[in-house]
């Protein structure tokens, strides 16, 4: 059942990789590249964390750690394109991006190694993101400006990953007494239904952004066709 | 006390759900706002165009009011004038000297009779451009109008000093208004005596139209379709953002105030 729930999850992912190449054109609010990348390096991180822990019985942890400063910095370009429409992102990014690459060093070099998860820290970038998501919705609430939410690029993208982030901020506090209670009963039925919920999440996620890369898509086409 | 790992599962997943449920109230919200938003512009929009469309048509009635005006009075007035001129001069016999002064001196009469006429006519059609000088000027004019036929006592009074800058739109429609009040006591009336004010007190412009007529019974006149001439004045009225109030009972004359906001 959970394999299932992991491979539907990457297949929504693949999904979202080859509608991004297809769809999105470089734009003001559209950073192509920074999507085709991290969702090409998620992908990648996810089928190789998967086939080191299935096949190969070893800690794949170091990987998640390595994925985790490039996620951060890759999604905060994905969203300086779009929020810099409505506020000035730089403060919220190098303020960011301070206390999360410190809180990472520190328990790096705490831990001694990458084998142990940088959960806190993960937990802080998750945190940040929500934050600046909620700040988003503020100005986006704010605006004079009439915009059908049904077909804004922006808007989709900003939510599928609030949505993420905000509701699994907890998993990443408690994953130290998750990984405890994994260790003690493999099979334990709490920590099924957490994998199960995660996967649902990463599931959201990538249906939120293929349909914001679908509204990219239709807003190019019509205004292209508004000048025939 | 140690916490088990069932109750940790459990704290997990309820901090969860709350996390969930605010997100989603979150996102729900922001849609919602920007849903209702959308609506108000759409409203706002629907009523402006409703608005001008109204001011277009006002424009065209007050054009055929001025056309109906002036044609009437060219077949009743000014004809009748020119024809009665036609006929004393064509019975002028030169060989009755005493008579034939008379008749031409009745002839003089009746043609400085039809010069008066044709230059308050030309007043009129003029009705629309004295807006531009002012509502009170209009009023006044449209006033000098229904005097010149004596069956009616006209009493116009304005208090219109502390009237801001000319909103255009809005006196045409105030004009429209009264054109229509007084073509309703002409046709339906059976007044002698009509009572005019304009006034203006707490930004509001106030349109005062009393007469001694028979009056009528409104909520039958309505019920019975009978009032769309009083739907119109209304409709013009709510685009306004004013208020009618309407006062009529049967041999006690009708008394009709607009109030619209005029800042």
């Amino acid at each position: 059942m959970m394999d299932i729930v992991f491979f539907i999850s990457i297949g929504f992912l693949l999904v979202g990789i080859i509608l991004s190449v297809s769809l999105l054109k470089k734009d003001i609010e559209v950073s192509k590249l920074a999507i085709i990348l991290y969702l090409s390096i998620t992908f990648i991180t996810e089928i190789s964390g998967n086939i080191i822990a299935r096949f190969y019985h070893h800690n794949n942890i170091a990987l998640y750690n390595l994925y985790m400063p490039l996620e951060f910095l890759l999604m905060n370009r994905i969203l300086s394109k779009i929020c810099s429409r409505y506020f000035n992102y730089k403060i919220f990014f190098l303020a960011g991006s301070f206390v999360f690459f410190s809180s990472y060093l520190i328990e790096t070099l705490l831990a001694g190694n990458f084998q142990q998860y940088n959960s806190f820290s993960s937990s802080i970038a998750l945190a940040y993101f929500g934050i600046v998501c909620c700040y988003y919705y503020y100005t986006f609430l704010k605006r004079d400006s009439d915009i059908n939410i049904l077909k804004d690029f922006g808007f989709w993208m900003v939510t599928g990953w609030f949505l993420y982030s905000f509701c699994t901020i907890i998993f990443t506090l408690f994953f130290k007494y998750i990984v405890e209670i994994y260790k003690q009963n493999e099979m334990n039925r709490g920590i099924y239904i957490i994998t199960i919920v995660l996967n649902i999440f990463n599931f959201i996620l990538y249906c939120c952004w293929s349909y914001a890369f679908i509204c990219k898509y239709r807003e190019k086409i019509s205004s292209s066709s508004s000048f025939v | 006390m140690q916490v088990s790992g069932e109750n940790i599962i459990i704290i997990i997943f309820c901090l969860t759900c709350l996390f969930i449920v605010a997100a989603l109230f979150l996102v729900f919200y922001v849609g919602l706002h920007t849903k209702r938003k959308k609506n108000y512009q759409e409203e706002k929009l629907e009523m402006r165009n409703r608005f001008e469309q109204e001011l277009i048509k006002t424009q065209l009635e007050v054009q055929e009011q001025t056309q109906r005006n002036l044609s009437s009075d060219l077949h009743d007035n000014i004809g009748q004038l020119l024809s009665l001129t036609n006929v004393t001069l064509a019975s002028v016999n030169l060989k009755d000297i005493e008579k034939s002064d008379k008749k031409i001196q009745a002839a003089q009469g009746l043609v400085e009779k039809s010069i008066k006429e044709i230059r308050q006519l030309s007043k009129l059609m003029q009705g629309e451009k004295l807006l531009q000088q002012g509502l009170e000027e209009a009023v006044k004019q449209e006033v000098q109008w229904f005097q010149r036929n004596e069956y009616y006592k006209i009493y116009f009074e304005s208090e219109i000093d502390r009237l801001p800058e000319n909103n255009a739109a809005k006196d045409l429609f105030v004009y429209r208004l009264l054109q229509e009040c007084l073509n309703n006591i002409i046709k339906h009336a059976e007044a002698t005596m009509i009572y005019i004010k304009l006034s203006y007190e707490r930004k509001k412009l106030l349109l005062e139209i009393r007469d001694n007529g028979k009056g009528f019974n409104k909520e039958e006149t309505l019920l019975q379709n009978k009032g769309i001439g009083i739907q119109n004045m209304k409709r013009r009225v709510t685009l306004l953002n004013g208020d009618m109030q309407m006062d009529s009972h049967a041999n006690n004359g009708t008394a009709i105030t607009f109030t619209i906001p005029y800042e």
